[in-house]
């Protein structure tokens, strides 16, 4: 605020010793946190091996079809000839 | 914190680096909790708050845009939160001020500094905790928390000119309350045997 530091209410506003929280509570808080963070991060990776399953399966299906085109177009060829 | 060490800092939450969000809460936690106990006027609510501000942290951390102001972020999320409980509670401004009586260490001059700076923090404190909420979030977030008014005003939802009239008029009130405070000293009158 402009001109709070010459503002004697303001500059002991400023200087007004802050409530602290409880140690313990704070320490619970933070573990909690950290528990919500691995979650996350499980999740996260879970989602990307289910990612990468589903991608491994589209490509061999793809593979698959690739190869029973090729197969089936060089029994056709070879009956041609 | 300088901007690039929060744009860092944002940039490893969104990671989901637990080191980072230590970071963070070494640096806000007891500034958020200044502000809603201050704010509720009551410990309890403001521990239950605080926590709730944290995980809404983790829970859109992976969301967090990469210019994020985490200050204002958090005391953004911490105010909505005050917000939302009066509305559930009807609380706000129901007088039973359960004022937080917390006076921690502090290096006076001398036992007569200590009790006259006592004394007054506390009608500070008091009369700060009996101004309407518009004007008593606006003192905290500027003048205790250091946010600019801009700062303030994009945490309370209101324009700049706004809460620079709420400083304003926050700040003449808060003068005023602690002037009705004020006591004067009692004259010791002879009493005759």
């Amino acid at each position: 605020m402009t001109g709070a530091t010459e503002d004697p209410i303001l500059r002991t506003l400023t200087e007004l010793p802050p409530p602290v929280p409880r140690s313990e509570r704070t320490e619970r808080v933070r573990t909690r946190c950290h528990e919500a963070f691995a979650r996350r991060r499980r999740k996260q990776s879970r989602r990307r091996s289910a990612a990468a399953l589903a991608m491994d399966a589209a490509c061999f299906v793809g593979l698959g079809v690739y190869l029973a085109g090729a197969v089936t177009e060089a029994l056709r060829l070879g009956r041609l000839l | 914190m300088d901007r690039d060490a929060e744009r860092e800092l944002v940039s490893r939450l969104r990671a989901g680096d637990a080191d980072a969000f230590d970071t963070v809460y070494a640096e806000y936690n007891t500034r958020l909790f200044a502000f809603l106990a201050r704010l509720s006027r009551n410990r309890a609510t403001a521990e239950d708050l605080l926590e709730e501000t944290w995980l809404r942290l983790v829970s859109n951390a992976g969301r967090l845009r990469e210019d994020s102001q985490l200050g204002a972020w958090l005391f953004t999320v911490a105010r909505n939160l005050y917000v939302s409980y009066c509305r559930s509670r009807m609380l706000e401004d129901v007088h039973a001020p359960d004022l937080i009586g917390l006076w921690p260490s502090r290096c006076p001059s001398s036992p007569l500094e200590e009790t006259a700076g006592h004394e007054l923090g506390e009608r500070l404190e008091a009369a700060l905790a009996k101004l309407p909420l518009q004007y008593r979030e606006a003192l905290l977030l500027v003048a205790i928390e250091g946010l600019t008014p801009s700062e303030a005003a994009q945490v309370c939802g209101v324009s700049g000119e706004a809460m620079r009239q709420r400083l304003s008029r926050g700040r003449t009130m808060l003068a005023e309350r602690l002037r009705r405070t004020e006591q004067p000293l009692t004259v010791l009158k002879e009493v005759r045997p």
